[in-house]
């Protein structure tokens, strides 16, 4: 032990720590700021992606990344509402006597310099329909065979028609059979073990299918293969994402609305953030280009004033809603539903809680959806004052036979009240009972949270006996889905697509079971027939027909009432690039990525 | 010359209920070879004078007036750094709370090492070392639990390893104060005889603090009376054993069993030990002194001589 | 008892803890509310495909049936696939486990040694104008809220003096540039560190400081220490060798515990820096109810929050050794 040099070495250890930390702070200094790389697109995330196995994908963020990755045979056109040959060389040509739709594929190369061919599509197609692959199963369960009819040749067969074949169908991804092949061998071997030779249906093949399933998604694929205009290079996990741009992109030669398509950049880097401050520091500082998705309302006034910064707002694809059980009386009763709507001011709902940061909704397709939106749907109290509202909800429910002790007066603003409404009975005598409204907490979407509390107050001073309760929202929507326990609720859809059929989904009866969408229990087989018809209604415009028909019915037996359509606020750089391309979703687009420019 | 001499010292303690008088005007000397005994009540002060000696009196004690001069030199202008270097190397002490005074979490054999490192550069490391294991054997401990660590010890082991390391830079002074208090008898007597022969041996000046009056009798050549922070007598410890000139003195003689005489009564003193606080006026035994007079109450008493080399702090002493 | 003896008791013991964590882990995680089924699904899927997707991650089985495959899995060192990954979730703890470890082990060690050495100064100049000073400057950060605290020194140092990066683990600049060496990426990772550092340094180096000080000042006041003086040490060896090391003992056994706690509680740090660490996957998978991962997280956490307790056990007895077992 050499005990009379311990003292010393203790405080020059110290002296080296604090000495260490200086050193670092003087090469912070030294290091920053980074050289600026040319061309490179960095993209703010603001979660990492969970999964690159596009069989597995489902948060928004793999989609992004792999979007420049794995490419589709047709896109929708958001103006036209045509589809857009992409892989696809040409319009699909549909036989309706065969019930047949057969189209030929472009010349391309993936990543590892192979050619796509038509077995590539059919091999993707066949692990959708073999592995009834959540998600995208229901969207090739019509479909009878696929097959080749020339490596550049593809036909399929459909068992009945079915108008989701346009834009969901053939909108479905490819990827790449040779590197998939193994892993979906593995996958059919377990599919074989657990069923042996025999045909299953239902609950067996569900059993059935667990293993191969969980085989196949729980493939991370963190080199996912690319046709697209970028090539994907490194993921360091939790930091970035990095794709370069693809030399052999196929579409080189194609133009989008007249302006030809690139790619213009190097690559894309896709930088993940845990949170939304540092992420608009960030886009102020010029760390990133482009905040893809979802800066918070709060932070507009602050990112307006700073002159390198441009904000898109994009409605998003989706909606907010107030939902009704439907078989508690007297929520049961179209007229009672129609009243609640007279009371709802959705304007004021968008001013006071969204700070204009929405725009109201009177249906249940989404406005950016120009082609199957109908905006003339039956409207309630739209643009009238406040007391007139009142007024009319009251006469509509005294026509019906509902009586007050007291009636209710509307004051001057919404929520206000001369005399409060009191002791409401049914037209059958009875009183309305307490009900509740369930909303998610306000630490999971504040703005809800808010629309619930406000709709409770313009009812209850209404008289109709109501209690707000948010609640977490795994809780809520057990208690809606599962349970189907409940009286009102406030919920939205996002992301919901162009093809109109959730429609049918959402209000169809069929879908009136535990865990089924419908589960307000709406029922009507008006409804239902026009529904199952306009499944099947390969004509363009001729299901848009029915689709606008579908809405009306909607709106007049208001088994929703729609509220709000959110906006999507984007911000990017001005001195970076520009050119982007905004539509339905926002900028961030394949045709941005491929069509915005350096500034240089 | 005396190698240690004390004059008049004065040690106050500043506590928030107002000033201790722990010593007043104290004085003695020791001379070189020579063990000196300091006999008194508890808290009559005598570890303040072995602390004062040291210069390591607790941070609210406050010395007003004074000398401690060795060999001449008065420690009490000494700096800090100077006093480190007469510390163990010219003075050293084995301290009232053997059980404590050693650290947890060094074995023994080190801490002893350690002592001599810090004073004798000359001193390799394994010189160091073999130097503890002499001491070891010197003070009749198996040098063999050099390695061990305290909580290993007994606690006449542990007072043992303190006189060891009490020794290891070869002072001149050792001041022992209650070395054996925390023992059993047995230990204590072994303990005592040990400590008697290495000062014999080594030539030590010894300084012995006990309550102990037995003790002292046996350990020391003179001795001193302490009572309330004052000396109140002083000198060859046959004589002031035979014939005590203090009334306190006799007080304390009479309230001992002896060990080899004759068995007497004991005869405790009557009354409490004043409070030093507030000191009582005169003399500070008058309250419980049987001889007491007006003098004793009113006026401090001076230290007279009767005998030579023998001092009393008392108005009337008994001639 | 002698030393392999007691890791081995306590070790028989930590494994029933254990046990009982895990057992409590399941029942927590079933009363949770919220249908994992629901995390899963989007408006595309069709009833079946749901239906599928719980069967698939057995969340149709009853519950007993659900426990004792989680044991069994657990047993065999199976923690299972992720609801919301899809992944193993071993793999992903792999992944976040390391880089936790990264920046909370490297802040303890700064923190404790800082509030140890502190801790210690202060004590020995009580009531100086340095202790004052430093005391009151550890307990003021101590109470600052870390989230402020750090987006604070966030807009300082990263934005507006541009000194270090704002947030992240690793440059892409410099890692996706070939001929960075390992070097230039050390130093980019270290570049990355020096703000949450100092972020969980100025949050926890006055807690250390102030026990340590107290301690200390205890410690100073032994009998030992004034053996010490007598012996005539220098006053820097009776410091840090005869009082320091007896005042650490207890800073020490906190240390073990603020280390387990800190995977988890390093969320917020975790979250605000985007470091791609355990906590913000803790929290994340929590609020997805994605059991598996939560429950792996968790036990993960139990285990090292045990472990540590038993490595602290062990340093104690080094440190002290007037403990044995
Ligand atoms: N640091 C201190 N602050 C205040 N008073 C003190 C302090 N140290 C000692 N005293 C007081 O001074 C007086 C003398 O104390 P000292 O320790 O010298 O007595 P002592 O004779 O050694 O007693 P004992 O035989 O019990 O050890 C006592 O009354 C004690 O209470
Ligand atoms: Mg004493």
């Amino acid at each position: 032990m050499h005990h009379s040099s311990r003292g010393s070495s203790t405080s020059y250890r110290a002296r080296l720590m604090w000495g260490l930390f200086g050193g670092l702070c003087l090469l912070g200094i030294l290091l920053g700021p980074y050289p600026a790389q040319g061309e490179l697109l960095k993209v703010g995330l603001l979660d990492e992606p969970k999964t690159l196995n596009p069989f597995a994908v489902k948060d928004i963020w793999a989609a992004k990344v792999l979007m420049s990755c794995y490419q589709r045979l047709y896109y929708r056109d958001y103006r036209s509402n045509k589809l857009i040959p992409w892989l696809a060389a040409g319009d699909p040509v549909w036989d309706p006597e065969d019930l047949t739709v057969t189209f030929r594929l472009r010349e391309a190369r993936w990543d590892d310099g192979s050619s796509f061919t038509a077995e590539d599509v059919i091999f993707t197609a066949g692990v959708i329909m073999k592995f009834r692959l959540p998600r995208y199963w229901n969207n090739w369960s019509f479909v009878e065979k696929i097959e080749a009819l020339d490596p550049q040749t593809v036909r399929i067969w459909l068992k009945k028609p079915m108008a989701i074949l346009w834009e969901r169908t053939l909108t479905t991804f490819v990827v790449e059979k040779s590197k998939w092949e193994p892993l979906v061998q593995r996958a059919e071997e377990a599919l074989y073990k657990a069923l042996g030779a025999k045909e299953a249906r239902g609950r067996a093949l569900r059993v059935a299918l667990a293993k191969p399933l969980e085989i196949l998604t729980s493939f991370p694929n963190e080199r996912p293969e690319s046709l697209g205009p970028f090539t994907f290079q490194q993921w360091r996990k939790g930091s970035f994402i990095f794709l370069k741009r693809n030399e052999n992109f196929f579409a080189k030669d194609m133009t989008f609305h007249g302006a030809p398509v690139g790619p213009y950049v190097d690559g894309i880097l896709f930088k993940v953030f845990g949170n939304m401050d540092t992420a608009v520091l960030a886009l102020k500082k010029g760390s990133i280009d482009y905040l893809w998705w979802g800066i918070e309302s709060g932070y507009l006034d602050d990112l307006k004033k700073d002159p390198k910064i441009q904000i898109f707002s994009t409605l998003k694809s989706g909606y907010r809603y107030l939902a009704f059980n439907l078989r508690r009386p007297p929520l049961s009763d179209r007229v009672f539903r129609q009243a609640v709507a007279y009371l709802v001011d959705k304007d004021f709902l968008v001013q006071r809680i969204l700070h204009g940061q929405a725009v109201t909704l009177d249906t249940v397709v989404p406005p950016d959806n120009t082609f199957y939106f109908n905006p003339h749907t039956p409207t309630y109290g739209k643009g009238l004052a406040w007391p007139e509202r009142v007024k009319r909800a009251r006469e509509l429910l005294l026509r019906a036979g509902y009586r007050w002790a007291v009636e209710p007066l509307g004051g001057k603003i919404p929520g206000q009240f001369m005399t409060k409404g009191e002791g409401l009975t049914m037209p059958d005598g009875r009183p309305v009972k307490k009900m509740h409204l369930l909303t998610p907490p306000a630490d999971y979407d504040a703005q809800r949270a808010q629309a619930g509390n406000m709709i409770q107050q313009w009812l209850r001073g209404f008289g109709i006996p109501i209690q707000w309760r948010p609640m977490s929202f795994g809780a809520m929507i057990k208690r809606v889905r599962a349970q189907q326990d409940f009286d009102m609720f406030v919920s939205g859809w996002g992301a919901l697509g162009s093809d109109p059929d959730y429609l049918r989904s959402f209000f169809h009866s069929r879908s009136d079971r535990p865990k089924g969408r419908n589960s307000g229990g709406y029922h009507n087989p008006e409804f239902d027939n026009l529904a199952d018809i306009q499944a099947e209604t390969m004509d363009l415009q001729e299901r848009r027909k029915i689709v606008l028909r579908l809405q009306e019915i909607l709106m007049e037996d208001l088994p929703y009432i729609p509220l709000y359509v959110p906006i999507n606020l984007e911000g990017v750089r001005k001195d970076r690039f520009r050119g982007w391309i905004q539509m339905t979703g926002g900028i961030g687009n394949l045709w941005s990525f491929l069509c915005i420019k350096p500034m240089k | 010359m005396s190698l240690l001499e004390v004059d008049s010292l004065t040690v106050h303690y500043l506590t928030a209920k107002g000033k201790v008088h722990a010593l007043e005007e104290v004085s003695f000397d020791l001379k070189k070879g020579e063990a000196l005994g300091l006999v008194g009540e508890s808290g009559c002060g005598k570890t303040t004078v072995a602390m004062a000696i040291m210069k390591l009196l607790a941070p609210n004690a406050r010395v007003l007036s004074g000398k401690i001069l060795l060999r001449g030199e008065d420690l009490l202008r000494k700096g800090e750094e100077e006093m480190r270097k007469v510390r163990w190397k010219e003075v050293s002490m084995v301290f009232q709370s053997a059980m404590n005074a050693l650290n947890p979490v060094h074995r023994v054999g080190d801490q002893i090492v350690e002592a001599i490192l810090a004073h004798d550069g000359s001193f390799s490391e394994e010189e160091a070392q073999k130097r503890v294991s002499e001491l070891f054997a010197l003070v009749g401990l198996d040098p063999n639990r050099m390695r061990d660590y305290p909580h290993q010890y007994s606690g006449g082991m542990r007072q043992r390893a303190i006189i060891a390391m009490a020794l290891a830079c070869e002072p001149s002074l050792v001041i022992a104060d209650e070395p054996t208090t925390a023992l059993d008898v047995v230990v204590q007597d072994q303990i005592l005889g040990e400590m008697k022969r290495l000062q014999m041996d080594l030539h030590l000046s010894l300084l012995y603090i006990s309550h102990d009056i037995s003790i002292i009798a046996r350990a020391c050549d003179r001795m001193g009376v302490m009572y309330a922070g004052q000396l109140v007598e002083l000198g060859p410890t046959q004589k002031v054993l035979e014939a005590p000139l203090h009334p306190y003195t006799r007080g304390l003689l009479n309230s001992y069993p002896s060990l080899r005489g004759p068995k007497k009564r004991l005869r405790p003193i009557p009354g409490e030990p004043p409070n030093l606080w507030e000191p009582p006026e005169g003399c500070r035994f008058h309250p419980r002194c049987p001889r007491a007079s007006e003098i004793c109450r009113s006026s401090c008493p001076p230290v007279v001589s009767l005998e030579n080399g023998h001092f009393a702090r008392c108005h009337r002493p008994r001639s | 008892m002698n030393l392999r003896l007691f890791v081995l008791v306590r070790s028989v013991q930590i494994l029933i803890t254990f046990f009982i964590i895990m057992t409590l882990l399941f029942v927590l995680f079933r009363l949770a509310p919220g249908d994992p089924v629901a995390f899963l699904t989007d408006p595309q899927m069709t009833e079946e495909e749901v239906a599928l997707l719980s069967q698939q991650f057995g969340l149709d089985q009853p519950l007993h049936r659900q426990y004792l495959l989680y044991v069994w899995n657990f047993i065999r060192g199976e923690f299972g696939i992720s609801f919301y990954y899809h992944r193993p979730v071993v793999e992903i703890l792999k992944d976040r486990l390391p880089k936790t470890a990264l920046l909370f082990t490297t802040a303890t060690i700064l923190y404790a040694f800082a509030g140890i050495t502190w801790g210690k100064i202060l004590a020995w100049k009580r009531g100086s104008l340095l202790d004052t000073s430093v005391s009151l400057f550890g307990l003021l950060t101590h109470t600052f809220f870390l989230p402020w605290l750090a987006l604070i020194l966030i807009w300082i140092f990263a934005y507006h003096l541009g000194w270090f990066p704002l947030n992240a683990m690793i440059s892409p600049e410099i890692w996706l540039d070939p001929e960075s060496g390992w070097l230039r990426k050390g130093l980019d990772i270290l570049h990355h560190m020096v703000l949450p550092l100092a972020v969980l340094f100025l949050t926890h180096f006055g807690g250390y400081t102030l026990v340590m000080r107290s301690t200390m000042l205890e410690t100073l006041r032994e009998d030992y220490i004034l053996t010490a003086r007598a012996k005539g040490l220098p006053e820097k060896v009776i410091r840090n060798r005869h009082a320091a090391p007896n005042a650490a003992l207890p800073v020490v056994t906190s240390l073990g515990l603020s280390l387990a706690f800190s995977i988890n509680g390093g969320a917020i740090t975790e979250t605000i820096f985007s470091w791609p660490g355990l906590g913000r996957e803790l929290v994340f998978s929590v609020s997805n109810s994605d059991y598996p991962l939560a429950q792996a997280s968790f036990l993960l956490i139990a285990a090292f929050v045990l472990v540590s307790n038993l490595i602290v056990d062990i340093i104690y007895a080094y440190l002290d050794p007037r403990i044995r077992y």
